[in-house]
């Protein structure tokens, strides 16, 4: 018997409502979790369409791949995001063709403006850095991945990782610094 | 000297970038947390590229939309009728994206932020794949053979003149070539790091097929083989294959057998630079010159001074206390017994500087890098390595700096000349020189010195603004111009016998060949800041016609941009507004081009004619790259069918 005093107990006993198919409860499990994943998907993406798409694909397979969840509830919301950030580095990986109508390496060398339009933020700067970059940059500096965990994911090497950050780093600073 | 010169100058931004990811108690004990504790300017950057992550985890980006649930709730039910499917077809390149075991959907799930390799399996899956190697690799006399290697040769210790026997188990995507060919890089006695990372080798010989699937090639050493770093790459140089971050190394010996000094202090000169680039790379080399010389001459001050971690169980901050502890006492040592002497080599002054560096000892450095001068001049390590020991001091501000430093002047010039080092630095090496001996300058030389040495920088002051982008003083920007000239003259024809080895960042001729179209955008600015509105096209136009790979869809946008500014300048306000309409074609997801577009052409700007012929070229853009992309598909079908 589930208290409502047991946070471990109502979590259990909503995951297993999920997993059979309660809509209420995949309800419930999407307003808990859903900005979460939608956010780590569109920073990923860099598109809020891709990264609905994402989301929703995430939640609809939610049922299944929960099953196999075995976890404490403390391990769930790094769980459910680490399915997020494979599916939208899947959704990154089956949109690079659109990216590739510029010069790949645009990022890499920025000229001065005095023009103060020209001035970007952080997300137009993000933008501007390759698939490569923004992804390890990303899972680096937001998603808290290990470089290992990351050349995991992305099958490169552990150098090749932090090269990468680095290069990153570097482009986003020259980015925003040569746009003030 | 490179090393010498790695420690005198700043942190480099890559080295602060690994910095800033360590953990401020790691990270103080570190040469490059010792330097930021003292520099402001370093400091700065630092503060810099934490700020980065810090503004974007702050980035305020909103949460899913209200209607998603909706469309969640459809799809799962499986009713939707107007909303799309979730995806059930994986796109066709999804296995590069396969995810890690640990992230799919199991009972156990490991945070992101804990987890850690399960030692035990580890080691039996090492051990099992060692057992695999020798049985392998019969003869197991590859310097290789303590671990696994794609790429084994024997002897394990070729010597100078004699021949080196590959032999090379192919990567999947090297597999079915009727040959390949065996690049590389040899390391000179004296050698420095980035003069051998360069992005193309020699040809060393041709890998043949031998009936197991794997590749063999013998190859005739030079008499004055000292080591070689070695790669893999198909004829036509698409592919390449190396160990990792690194290329698979080959060490000397000597003709009676023993292990040969001077192949490992190279060796170990070499793979240092790059272990203090990127440190989580070092301890996995498979071949550590730096061991080998403590256990070979452990006599010579150059293992322990090269070495830049102690082995062993417990944590890696516990070995690092232990690494300073034992080389501490190592170096006192060596300082008893080599001090007194007044017959030291330029290797072993040198060495003993390194060694000080090693173990963070800043007055050591000043004294062995101040001796090596004074006793060697004549060797160009003793520059970098005095440019070292002075920002060194600089760094701890004793009284009277300025005296401190000055007379030294003197020493740097004599070695300038007596060195040669006109002839001998490499590109590279000029580069930091522009930050540390001219800084030194800057801030202690009287004008006279400073104007002697002023000529001597050029080069690399041309160089710096080539990596850094436009310089906008006219004076520096003619210096950089000539580089941007000569990029631009550039055939990016890959000279024959030469071979890229750059495992990411593009093939030789790709980035050469935007290398140009960037050269001839920077050109163009220069130009129309100079009021020569005509070339400024000229330029322009070279840099959109220039050949590009395969991406030949549009360009860089500034490359627009720029035939935009030398058109306006010419008043032809209509091809400037063709220009800017693909500038921002090419980027819709930026709104800040579309509004310097509005604000270059002022009253001229038409906003919805604007909006639609910039609608028009970017589906254009999108048809065309969607071609290129159904092309490059079919060609590597066709590659992995032959």
């Amino acid at each position: 018997m589930t208290s409502r005093a047991d946070p471990a107990g109502v979590f259990r006993a909503r995951l297993e409502r999920v997993q059979a198919g309660d809509m209420v409860a995949l309800g419930e499990m999407f307003a808990e979790y859903g900005d979460e994943v939608f956010r780590a998907a569109a920073r990923l993406t860099g598109s809020r369409a891709d990264a609905e798409d994402v989301t929703q694909e995430l939640f609809v397979r939610l049922p299944t791949a929960a099953r196999g969840f075995t976890g404490s509830v403390a391990q769930f919301p790094g769980w459910i995001r680490r399915v997020a950030v494979r599916q939208a580095l899947m959704a990154v990986r089956g949109g690079r063709r659109r990216r590739e109508v510029s010069v790949d390496r645009v990022a890499s060398l920025t000229m001065a403006s005095d023009n103060p339009l020209d001035r970007l933020t952080i997300d137009a700067a993000l933008e501007r850095l390759s698939d490569e970059h923004r992804t390890v940059f990303l899972l680096k500096e937001v998603e808290g991945y290990a470089h290992t965990e990351i050349a995991e994911l992305l099958g490169i090497s552990t150098a090749n990782s932090e090269v990468r950050l680095h290069r990153a780093r570097r482009q986003l600073r020259e980015l925003l610094r040569e746009s003030r | 000297m490179m090393n010498a010169l790695m420690y005198a100058m700043h942190p480099t931004f890559d080295e602060l970038s690994a910095f800033a990811d360590l953990s401020d108690v790691g990270g103080k004990k570190t040469r490059v947390g010792r330097h930021v504790s003292r520099c402001a300017r370093c400091r700065d950057t630092l503060e810099d590229i934490r700020a980065l992550g810090i503004a974007v985890r702050a980035s305020s980006s909103e949460g899913a939309p209200s209607g998603l649930w909706h469309r969640i709730e459809r799809a799962a039910r499986g009713n939707s009728v107007s909303q799309a499917e979730p995806r059930e077809t994986l796109p066709p390149d999804a296995p590069e994206w396969e995810i890690a075991p640990s992230l799919r959907p199991t009972g156990f799930v490991a945070s992101p932020f804990r987890a850690r390799p399960v030692r035990w399996l580890i080691g039996v899956a090492a051990a099992v794949i060692v057992v695999g190697a020798v049985l392998l690799w019969p003869n197991g006399r590859s310097l290789g053979a303590a671990s696994v290697s794609r790429l084994t040769f024997s002897p394990a210790r070729p010597v100078p003149g004699g021949i080196l026997s590959v032999r090379y188990q192919p990567v999947s995507w090297l597999k079915g070539q009727p040959r390949l060919v065996l690049v590389g890089s040899s390391i000179g006695s004296r050698e420095v790091g980035y003069r051998i990372a360069s992005s193309l080798s020699d040809s060393i010989a041709s890998l043949q097929p031998s009936p197991d699937g794997s590749f063999e090639a013998r190859v005739r050493l030079p008499n004055d083989f000292v080591a070689l770093q070695l790669a893999v790459s198909d004829s036509a140089s698409l592919e390449v294959d190396t160990d990792g971050y690194y290329r698979w190394l080959v060490i000397g010996g000597t003709p009676d057998g023993r292990p040969s000094l001077v192949s490992f202090r190279a060796s170990a000169e070499v793979y240092r630079a790059f272990g203090d680039l990127n440190r989580s790379v070092q301890p996995r080399q498979r071949v550590d010159p730096a061991d080998s010389l403590k256990r070979y001459f452990p006599s010579n001050p150059a293992g322990w001074a090269y070495s830049r971690s102690q082995p062993g169980s417990g944590s890696a901050f516990s070995r690092l206390v232990a690494f300073f502890r034992s080389s501490e006492r190592k170096y006192l040592s060596f300082h008893e017994a080599l001090w007194p002497r007044t017959d030291l080599s330029a290797d072993q002054l040198h060495d003993m500087y390194v060694f000080a560096n090693t173990i963070s000892e800043p007055g050591e450095v000043n004294r062995w890098a101040g001796r090596f001068a004074k006793e060697h001049p004549e060797d160009p390590r003793a520059f970098g390595d005095l440019v070292d020991a002075l920002h060194q001091l600089e760094l701890r501000e004793p009284p009277q700096l300025a005296d401190s430093i000055r007379p030294w002047f003197v020493t740097l010039d004599s070695i300038y000349s007596l060195a040669r080092l006109d002839t001998v630095w490499s590109v590279r090496d000029a580069y930091m020189t522009t930050n540390g001996i001219s800084s030194l300058l800057s801030r202690y030389a009287d004008s006279v010195t400073i104007r002697a040495w002023q000529p001597r920088f050029e080069g690399a002051r041309r160089l710096y603004f080539w990596y850094w982008g436009f310089e906008p003083s006219a004076q520096r920007r003619k210096l950089a111009e000539r580089d941007w000239l000569r990029a631009a003259s550039s055939s990016c024809v890959r000279p024959a016998g030469k071979f890229s080895v750059a495992r990411w960042g593009g093939d030789w001729v790709t980035t050469c060949q935007r290398d140009r179209v960037f050269a001839f955008t920077f050109l163009s600015q220069a130009r129309l800041l100079d009021g020569d509105a005509r070339s400024a096209r000229a330029y322009a136009d070279s840099a959109l016609t220039a050949p590009l790979g395969t991406s030949n869809c549009a360009r860089y946008f500034r490359v627009y941009e720029a035939r935009a500014n030398a058109n306006l300048a010419l008043g032809d306000t209509a091809a400037a507004r063709a220009d800017l309409v693909l500038a921002v074609a090419i980027w819709p997801q930026d709104g800040a081009r579309r509004d310097s577009a509005s604000a270059l052409l002022g009253s001229r700007f038409n906003a919805s004619a604007f909006d639609v012929a910039t609608d028009s070229t970017r589906r254009a853009f999108a048809a065309c790259a969607s071609r290129v992309d159904i092309e490059r598909r079919a060609a590597e079908r066709k590659r992995s069918m032959q």
